[in-house]
């Protein structure tokens, strides 16, 4: 899977490094001074880097946490990010990240303790509940057997109950989590597409019904999940894929124990929007009629709004109202 | 397309003899068969810049016009203090000892072996500890990634003199030898490089033409007209002609307009 891997001269005998270098012993190593000179240089290409992406580890020194977007939440007033990796096993075309990034390479920013002495500086400058969003720049968990930086996320947030964690993915890599007891403060957050837009759009996500799995396993051992369906992507037949994808995920999951659903409309921001026609021209979601309002590229605002409520005319079915959290 | 480079005839001539590659040029010693063009630089980096700059605009401007996506491969001797003679080995990082800069050539598989690779303007009195000396590559990489995507340029040499080898042993015979001995890995790389530059989508040029050359489009319309060709072949269809109600029309301002209206009416499921 890996052939490449960069380091920094800075951590090459970092345990972690070490211990991920152990995982792929065929894989080339090459050090660098700073993982800069080898992710998102002026001149890569992102499609073909993602045909084989390497692997960076490096040292992250500032910003490990950051306030989330505007209209990214799910009821909290706090809210924020992280990323300990930047880039996705998956390779989704509506993808952001095909747009803000020129390289494909998996980045993996080995010095974990830092994020969450700052994730306690962040929380503690407030009495208020804080919430924390991992994968945002990546999928929480697709890479977890490599990074193994869920038990000791869970660990951290073990101690700390009033910072909240959620992991948003669309992963079946659920191990470190069943070997952890469940935590009040953690949601499981899994994002899906109806199966139309996943056979086209989803390359390398795990089967939905899979994820249904992972999804019932977890809940029946006590932990709380979260359903994310953004983004959404008109097409002609949106009531009938959605309502049957709820259907197919509501007779597995207890709707009653859900912690939160968000959804939101297929949006990017126009520069990331050019930039991914540049990448994909023949792809066919680019060339639909978006247009641009609110900085972003979207469908044109009527699709959008009836969008948006057939969807959450088909969540009311099973859950109320007041966990539903659209995202704009 | 691919373009190969190569600082001097002995080491040009194996590869240009295994792809039966034709002479074509007389400004610089170009050779080309098909979609492979050879360049025959000189040594040094100067040298290496100006013949890549010229390659560039030949297949860029004249002999490809509208191809976005060209392959590079630098191929040629090396020193190294230790490895053995005859040794290949493709360049994962590229320094240039006078500037200081540096360059990291994406890796896409590990079935060749790899190695650090200095770029000096005169050849030195002892090697540099585990690494490669050339006197081309960083010019070369720094002048291709200009043209091209970073992912399609790439260095492979091959060890012509070492510690117990010394420099001053290596002639054009020698040299010749050794790329005679590497040159089906030398092809072979260079076909996985042009297919990965082949992965890249061209842009629609028939009909983009057909419709340019007929009607009088401004530069903005220009651009209108290449993107809107664009969502039409991705919505509706990779038209080799011009579309038959296209015919009728009578103004630049017209056909963009049977296009937005195409376009904007398509079916738009995924």
């Amino acid at each position: 899977m890996i052939h490449t891997i960069y380091i920094e001269e800075e951590i090459r005998d970092h345990p972690r490094t070490l211990r991920i270098c152990q995982r792929f012993p065929n894989a080339r190593t090459i050090y660098c001074e700073r993982y800069t000179s080898v992710f998102n240089n002026n001149s890569q290409n992102f499609r073909l880097q993602k045909k084989n992406p390497a692997l960076i580890l490096a040292k992250k020194h500032q910003k490990y946490v950051l306030p989330t977007p505007a209209g990214y939440g799910v009821g909290s007033e706090r809210n924020f990010y992280f990323s300990h990796m930047l880039n996705c096993l998956y390779d989704c075309r509506y993808c952001f990240l095909q747009g803000m990034y020129r390289s494909a390479n998996y980045l993996i920013f080995v010095n974990y303790e830092d994020f969450f002495e700052e994730i306690t500086n962040t929380a503690s400058a407030s009495t208020e509940d804080s919430w924390f969003f991992s994968g945002y720049d990546c999928d929480s968990l697709a890479m977890d057997p490599v990074t193994d930086f869920m038990p000791t996320a869970l660990e951290y947030f073990s101690n700390h109950p009033k910072s909240y964690l959620e992991i948003r993915t669309k992963s079946t890599q659920i191990r470190s989590l069943l070997n952890h007891e469940a935590m009040p403060n953690c949601v499981v957050a899994f994002s899906f597409s109806p199966n139309n837009t996943y056979k086209k759009l989803e390359h390398g996500v795990p089967d939905i019904n899979k994820r249904i799995r992972a999804m019932k396993k977890l809940q029946n051992n006590g932990w709380r999940l979260g359903l994310r369906l953004d983004p959404v992507i008109y097409s002609p037949t949106l009531q009938a894929d959605y309502e049957s994808l709820l259907e197919n995920i509501f007779q597995s999951i207890d709707a009653k124990l859900l912690h939160s659903v968000s959804y939101g409309m297929f949006r990017l921001p126009k520069p990331f929007y050019k930039k991914m026609i540049r990448l994909y021209p023949e792809e066919k979601l680019f060339s639909l009629p978006l247009t641009e309002h609110d900085a972003q590229v979207s469908f044109e605002q009527t699709t959008e709004l009836s969008s948006l409520e057939t969807v959450h005319t088909a969540l009311l079915k099973y859950v109320e109202e007041k966990i539903i959290f659209p995202c704009r | 397309m691919i373009n190969l480079i190569a600082a001097t005839r002995a080491e040009a001539d194996p590869v240009i003899a295994a792809l039966k590659l034709k002479r074509i040029s007389t400004n610089f010693d170009l050779y080309q068969h098909d979609h492979i063009q050879l360049i025959i630089s000189g040594m040094g980096k100067c040298n290496v810049a100006t013949a890549c700059g010229w390659l560039a605009n030949r297949t860029f401007n004249e002999e490809a016009a509208g191809a976005t996506s060209v392959a590079w491969l630098n191929f040629g001797i090396a020193g190294h203090a230790t490895h053995e003679l005859g040794s290949a080995y493709i360049a994962h990082k590229i320094t240039d000892l006078a500037t200081g800069e540096l360059w990291y050539p994406h890796q896409f598989s590990n079935n060749l072996p790899s190695s650090e690779l200095t770029t000096v303007d005169t050849p030195l009195l002892d090697y540099l500890p585990d690494q490669l000396h050339d006197m081309e590559a960083s010019s070369f990489i720094k002048a291709t990634r200009i043209f091209s995507d970073a992912e399609l340029v790439q260095c492979i040499k091959v060890v012509s003199d070492n510690r117990t080898n010394p420099l001053s042993a290596v002639n054009a015979k020698f040299a010749n030898s050794l790329i005679t001995n590497s040159v089906e890995m030398i092809i072979q790389q260079a076909e996985q490089l042009e297919t990965l530059s082949n992965t890249i989508p061209q842009p629609e040029t028939r009909l983009f033409n057909l419709l340019h050359s007929r009607w009088h489009f401004s530069a903005s319309q220009t651009t209108q007209l290449r993107r809107l060709l664009q969502r039409y072949a991705a919505l509706l269809d990779s038209a080799e002609n011009i579309p038959e109600p296209l015919q009728q029309k009578t103004s630049s301002k017209d056909v963009l307009n049977w296009l937005k209206g195409q376009v904007d009416r398509a079916d738009i499921s995924l």
